[in-house]
């Protein structure tokens, strides 16, 4: 299982319409060498889902919240939101580190406004530089790690040849499941290493 | 006390100098400074790293 000092949660909406989004924020994440976890990793076993979200969200230090459609009537990643927070602050003291997405900070403080005091990231279209900026602050500086214009560009060579192997392969990349996105984009970083001052 | 008996050896008065050319050279030095480890993909389920062996070599 997912080593549990590396993973992080994801917590965005997992439509069609934000496809390529989630596809960037999993992709900057796996080449920053953390692991992705989300709540679409749930099957339908025994356990309920609550309780599997939980179990994620106490596992991962680290945490993604892309508030975008807090507005809509799906209250899903505004709760998964308050479970991280609780707990960043709760009794446990369990050091979690939050980075929350917005598409507006006017509409953010709108719709949220129990978090105001925490500044959100906006950003506008681009799924990977915030996430891999935001990353940055966890990498060991004895190692070498991708820079946000690196995995952009490595993001965009990416998507680019996605269809085409999602085809030969037999997956709906519109579409795929947990494990097909994560083994697409792990199979790209292994065989496109990362090269310093190459994007 | 090894390196002034080097230095008595080499009839020299600076055992300093005398240890350090004595000393093995580290003929790695220069390169280890430079040479950067790469950072290392996380630890993924099994089934995704078995899908990943299959993916690689369509991309």
């Amino acid at each position: 299982m997912a080593g549990r000092g590396k993973s992080i949660f994801i917590n965005c909406p997992y439509d069609r319409a934000y496809g390529k989004r989630f596809w960037g924020r999993t992709f900057a994440v796996l080449d920053a060498g953390f692991v992705p976890r989300a709540a679409i990793e749930i099957d339908n076993g025994a356990q309920s889902r609550f309780d599997k979200i939980i179990k994620i969200v106490r596992e991962c230090p680290l945490s993604i919240h892309d508030l975008c459609r807090a507005d809509t009537p799906r209250f899903n990643m505004p709760f998964e939101v308050g479970l991280a927070v609780a707990m960043a602050n709760g009794a446990a003291r369990t050091r979690k580190r939050l980075l929350i997405l917005a598409t507006s900070k006017k509409k953010f403080e709108a719709t949220c406004s129990d978090l105001k005091g925490i500044d959100p990231s906006i950003y506008r279209g681009d799924p990977v530089r915030a996430t891999t900026t935001w990353l940055q602050q966890f990498f060991d500086p004895r190692r070498t790690f991708p820079s946000p214009l690196q995995t952009k560009s490595r993001f965009d060579s990416f998507w680019a040849g996605l269809p085409r192997v999602a085809r030969a392969w037999g997956f709906d990349h519109r579409n795929p499941t947990w494990v097909e996105r994560q083994g697409a984009i792990h199979s790209f970083l292994e065989s496109h290493p990362l090269r310093r001052g190459r994007p | 006390m090894a390196a002034k008996r080097a230095a008595k050896k080499a009839g020299r008065k600076s055992v300093r100098k005398a240890a350090k050319r004595a000393a093995p050279k580290r003929a790695t030095k220069h390169v280890r400074s430079r040479a950067r480890p790469e950072r290392e993909l996380g630890d993924l389920p099994s089934d995704v790293m078995e899908l990943s062996a299959k993916l690689r070599s369509l991309w």
